[in-house]
């Protein structure tokens, strides 16, 4: 009989076991209050000395039999004070910094290590204040300061003026959200409501930079809506907030120092940083206004004494940053994760000359931008019914702009006529894998770029076969214009537009997904004898539907093509037939579709490629940048996985050719060096942010939801997929708020107990597994949207409300 | 599980000797042991010798002990259970009241004794005892990148194993990388499922997927198992069944079991029987004709009027500690039988149970429509 596994509970044996040993060691309960009531006396006469812990206290009033005298003498020569006085001088260490300033970069780099070193020595020893109170170290610490300020005011342009920004705030982006900047006044009262506040810290504006790196740090922002607070309050383009910082050098983030440290990317550095962040960002995700409060209502003296420890640093790098050699502060810059100096060109002289030849480089945004929107960037995504001729659409296309060569062509003409499909050649330039061939239909997206006189496009060809949907909808969060290509043959048309076709879905999801512009290509019309009358039909039927689904008029357009003859595709068409339509060619409508992008704000990027870079080499991240613009040099977050690293190089496209600056609207592949996914963290769907503005994932969220026809009806914990941009994940919902009426916009008072088809509602909803990186709606117009699909059907969309 | 011997007494209160055989067995246990009943097994105690009021060595000490149930642990990874109490019989080694707990092992008889023998609890017995119902199949649901493995049996799912990769992007004149990291993929599910799966014993192995994934897997799987002429793998070729559905989580999983092909194939399990029941009972709700409804008191009620055609209800509702709960649970599935209409017990550990368990728990489908039965 083998027992081996039963266990023993030993709770009870091991209850008189214990006791009798500790007998003489118990403390009795007249001495337990006696000791509460000493605590307090003496930990304020210890104060001086940090690193004593509670036992301490305890052990070393009961050991002297409660006298307080004892007490102290023993522990005071218990916890030596340290012999180093930088904490009290500063000044002193600075000096020494600032001597070093002639040498070479390299000995540079070192010496900011060792003083590092030092620093962190000086957190970790206490105070050296026998008889020093909090306040006196305080006062001490401020002394130091004002000299540091003194010195630092020398510097050109960005401390000083810093400080006259910080009440300026951007009064651009309040205009732009009334909500938002509701609340980020509210949090800048909280934060500077004076009862909150010990008066010395607001004494001098300089004290609110002492305020801030403790906000910044406690509270660091895990939505936008705090990481605008932050650039609103405290200095603009001053040193931003360094979350890369190792955790050893936590509490010395606000200077410059950490800078170099970003040197520093080795794989097993990795995964403090990551540690780190995890601890800045995670936990504070939800509750960020209230922790803001927190923080504030009761500034600990640890708080103040650490706070004024740091500021002495601030001064003391700034010093040093000021003395770092041209070339190095171009690096500098570069590796700055302030993302601002990509968008004010104005802050990017800063820190000294930069030389043009340096890979992190300086560029005029203005220019730059200017030579970008010369030739705007049109992403667009060909949806439909599965046998609509989408592919084949494209390949004619690619092959008439003369993207692929006719040698191609002619080689894919023959393969597929040696399986007898001739007819698929073209659908080939896009659909490769052999599945994908065999089998004549289009499994996943295609992304191809190409340049005509006057636009750069971006063509994705999705799948239209029921099953694939998932994959359609990850390339219609990359495009901004959808080209619904429809079968215009007898039945054809009509089956793509019943209610289980795709024709609808693709449609319904475009729209719901926030597409713009749709482009109607009514495909295969020479089979049709080019005929007006059909043309005609299928547009009444179908801008009926899309009117339903929410399009303006203005929003479509009708094009009739022939994919296969490829007439009226680039050529305008010289078949007598077509004389009826005196409309554009479908390239030249596409040409005209330029959309405005979002280039002012964070940057945002969905990533909708991961590929790895050799084996340890690093990471390739592809995706269409939604918002904002992204340098090289500049350090990017990895949202749910909290992976970081600096960007190696950018390209655009399929191009090989590195480029300086992605905006809104491209198609942007970022290299990184010295980050490996072999633990599949980083996947497809993942958001990239600037490290300084992250992006939070959650795995719970409110959403407004707008279901579509289902069968099933929606219930609390009925389980469905959640689409967010190209990633797609596990759901459900846990709690009905309460039904909208889809007319009035009205919130009716009952919550009911389910959901059926066609209702609009607000839920809260629960992503099981990873969790999921969302903005709000009102922030960003991609990462807050959402679609739930459910048995292969698509039942319903709709918006993120509330994170 | 074997049933050695039973005794009931006249209040209802009464003994049984139950030898459990496979992790099936410790799930009917999980649900038929409360607390308050006692339990009466061999089992390894550390014992300390204590030799003139000092403490000595411990032993390791095989021990006869009966233990009033406090807790009762169940891991269906596992396979564990854990029951946790206090001895009521002193013993010469263990002390009357002190805590103990014991690990369920399979093929080792164990006394229960409940002080009140229901049906509910009979029947859990009875089914278990029932060696052919029981069947265990094997399932893969996966999608391009990512892949759920799991063992259904009657009464649970569990997840075996779940693999995750990023599959890049084909690329225009290069679908390479696509095509290796896919390759990839597939071989590492097809190796984790020839380690998982035990195909000997599995009566059917269910692969589902949007497109033509699962078919590659199943080819990718026969491509390795001729290579390592694995001539088990090649004799269950008939046992492989491929569905469809629309995604590659595990909700896919419920959709393949609900497709008419798939429930043809795998004759009639209870597990594909109770997917139905709820696809019907979500239907039916959807009409909002007043015929589907739930919650307790919903419930109860119908049960009352005598309208109620099929009572779904889950385990969970069983395994409460609240004694007059259950009784009430238990009245009502008596009702309903009585009642000439049809009680579901849905498992939690399904994927159908956890969706039961959502709703309050109990569901139930009407002969004709109240449709006003949720107002007082």
């Amino acid at each position: 009989m083998g027992f081996n596994y039963t266990e023993d509970d030993i709770a009870d044996y091991a209850d008189d076991y214990d006791s009798e040993e500790n007998m003489d060691e118990q403390i009795t309960e007249e001495e337990e209050v006696l000791l509460a009531q000493m605590m307090p006396e003496l930990q304020t006469k210890m104060s001086g000395y940090t690193g004593i812990e509670t036992q301490d206290f305890r052990e070393a009033l009961w050991y002297n039999e409660f006298s307080m005298e004892d007490a102290v003498q023993e522990l005071q020569n218990k916890f030596k004070k340290p012999k180093g006085t930088y904490f009290l001088t500063p000044t002193g260490a600075w000096d020494e910094v600032e001597g070093n300033m002639t040498e070479t970069n390299r000995d540079f780099r070192l010496r900011l290590q060792s003083h590092e070193h030092i620093l962190n020595r000086i957190v970790e020893t206490p105070a050296p204040t026998t008889g020093l109170s909090k306040l006196a170290a305080l006062a001490k610490a401020r002394a130091a300061k004002r000299e540091i300020e003194k010195e630092s005011s020398k510097e050109p342009a960005s401390r000083t003026s810093i400080l006259d920004k910080l009440s300026k705030g951007k009064p651009k982006e309040v205009a732009k959200d009334t909500a938002l900047s509701r609340k980020i006044l509210s949090l800048k009262r909280s934060r500077e409501s004076p009862e909150h506040i010990p008066k010395n810290l607001l004494e001098t504006p300089r004290e609110k930079l002492v305020e801030r790196p403790i906000s910044a740090q406690g509270t660091l922002p895990n939505t936008r809506e705090n990481t605008k607070s932050l650039e609103q309050t405290p200095e603009p383009e001053g040193p931003p907030v360094y979350p890369t910082v190792p955790p050893e050098t936590r509490h010395l983030r606000t200077t410059p120092a950490p800078r170099f440290m970003l040197f520093v990317t080795s794989p097993c550095l990795k995964q403090k940083h990551d540690e780190a962040l995890c601890c800045v960002y995670v936990p504070h995700a939800n509750h960020l206004e209230k922790k803001i409060k927190a923080n504030f209502t009761q500034p600990s003296p640890d708080d103040v004494v650490l706070a004024a420890q740091k500021e002495a640093f601030v001064g003391k790098a700034k010093v040093a940053a000021k003395y770092v050699e041209p070339e190095l502060a171009a690096k500098v810059k570069g590796l700055s994760l302030d993302d601002k100096s990509g968008k004010k060109p104005s802050t990017l002289n800063i820190e000294g000359p930069v030389k043009p030849t340096k890979p992190f480089k300086k560029i005029d945004m203005t220019e730059a931008l200017a030579v970008k929107n010369q030739k705007p960037h049109v992403s667009f995504v060909v949806i439909g019914h599965v046998d609509a001729g989408k592919s084949t659409l494209m390949g004619r296309l690619l092959y008439d702009v003369g993207v692929v060569d006719s040698q191609t062509l002619h080689k894919l003409q023959r393969e597929s006529e040696k399986i007898g499909k001739a007819s698929f050649a073209l659908a080939w330039v896009m659909d490769q894998t052999s599945e994908e061939r065999s089998r004549g239909v289009t499994v996943d997206v295609c992304t191809t770029n190409f340049e005509t006189g006057s636009t750069k496009f971006t063509i994705v060809d999705a799948p239209g076969h029921k099953d694939f949907v998932p994959n359609m909808i990850s390339g219609v969060t990359q495009a901004d214009v959808a080209v619904l290509v429809v079968d215009s043959s007898n039945n054809a048309f009509e089956s793509g537009f019943n209610l289980e076709g795709q024709t609808k879905e693709h449609a319904l999801l475009a729209k719901s997904l926030g597409i713009q512009k749709l482009v109607v290509a009514v495909n295969k019309m020479d089979q049709q004898d080019w005929s007006q009358a059909r043309f005609d039909e299928i547009r009444l039927q179908l801008t009926e539907f899309l009117r339903m689904t929410g399009f303006r008029e203005d929003q479509v357009e009708f094009v009739p093509v022939s994919g296969l003859t490829g007439i009226n595709v680039c050529k305008a068409p010289h078949e007598p037939r077509l004389a009826w339509y005196q409309g554009k060619t479908l390239l030249l409508i596409l040409e005209h579709q330029a959309v405005q992008q979002d280039v002012g704000t964070d940057f945002v990027m969905c990533v909708s490629d991961v590929q790895t870079l050799g084996k340890m080499d690093g990471l390739a991240l592809s995706g269409k940048v939604s918002a904002g613009t992204l340098q090289p040099g500049q350090t990017i977050l990895i949202s749910p996985a909290q992976y970081f690293a600096q960007v190696e190089t950018i390209t655009l496209g399929d191009g090989i050719q590195t480029v300086d600056l992605a905006i809104a609207g491209e198609h942007a592949t970022l290299r990184l060096k010295g980050v490996s996914n072999a633990d599949n963290k980083v996947q497809i769907g993942d958001v990239v942010s600037p490290i300084d503005k992250p992006v939070s994932a959650v795995n719970k969220f409110q959403a407004r939801l707008v279901l579509f026809g289902m069968k099933r009806p929606l219930l609390v914990g009925t389980p469905f997929i959640l689409f967010r941009g190209s990633q797609q994940t596990p759901a459900k919902i846990t709690k009905i708020h309460f039904l909208v009426d889809p007319k009035t916009g009205e919130e009716s008072k009952k919550a009911p107990r389910h959901l059926s088809a066609n209702q609009s509602c607000v839920v809260d909803i629960e992503v099981s597994g990873r969790p999921l990186p969302l903005l709000v709606f009102a922030q960003s117009r991609l990462l807050g949207r959402v679609v739930i699909r459910k048995d292969g059907m698509t039942i319903g969309a709709g918006i993120v409300e509330r994170l | 599980m074997k049933l050695v011997k039973q005794n009931f007494e006249k209040d209802a209160s009464g003994i049984v000797v139950l030898v459990p055989q496979d992790k099936e067995d410790l799930w009917a246990l999980y649900n038929l042991i409360q607390k308050a009943d006692e339990i009466e097994l061999t089992t390894v105690r550390n014992v300390k010798k204590s030799k003139d009021g000092k403490s000595g060595k411990t032993e390791r000490k095989v021990v006869k002990l009966r233990i009033a149930i406090e807790t009762v642990d169940f891991a269906s990874l596992d396979e564990s259970m854990r029951i946790r109490g206090q001895t009521v019989t002193p013993n010469d080694d263990v002390p009357l009241n002190s805590y103990h707990t014991a690990q369920i092992e399979y093929n080792h008889p164990f006394t229960l004794w409940k002080p009140d023998w229901d049906q509910v609890a009979y029947d859990i017995i009875a089914k278990a005892c029932q060696i052919g119902a029981k069947a265990e199949l094997g399932a893969v649901v996966l999608q391009e990148g990512v892949a759920h493995l799991c063992l259904i049996t009657e009464s649970m799912t569990v997840l075996v194993y779940k693999h995750e990769k990023a599959i890049p992007k084909k690329r225009r004149g290069d679908s390479s990388a696509h095509d290796k990291a896919m390759d990839r993929f597939l071989t590492v599910t097809a190796e984790t499922m020839a380690r998982h799966f035990d195909l000997q014993k599995l009566k059917a192995v269910l692969v589902a997927s949007p497109g033509f994934v699962a078919q590659s897997l199943y080819d990718k799987f026969f491509e390795l198992a001729v290579k390592q002429n694995d001539k088990a793998a090649m004799a269950a070729k008939l046992k492989f069944v491929i569905a469809h559905c629309s995604t590659g989580y595990l909700q896919g999983l419920e959709e393949a079991l609900k497709s008419p092909e798939v429930q043809k194939q795998l004759s009639d399990t209870k597990s594909a029987r109770a997917v139905m029941v709820l696809d019907e009972f979500f239907d039916v709700l959807n009409q909002d004709n007043g015929k589907a409804w739930y919650g307790d008191k919903e419930c109860a009620k119908a049960v009352e009027m005598g309208a109620v055609k099929t009572l779904l209800i889950t385990d969970t509702l069983f395994r409460s500690d609240d004694i007059p709960k259950r009784k009430h649970y238990i009245a009502l599935t008596e009702a309903v039988k009585v009642g000439g209409g049809e009680v579901f017990l849905f498992s939690s550990l399904h994927d159908s149970g956890e969706q039961l368990d959502q709703l309050t728990g109990i569901a139930c489908l009407l002969n004709y429509p109240v449709p006003d039965l949720d107002e007082e």
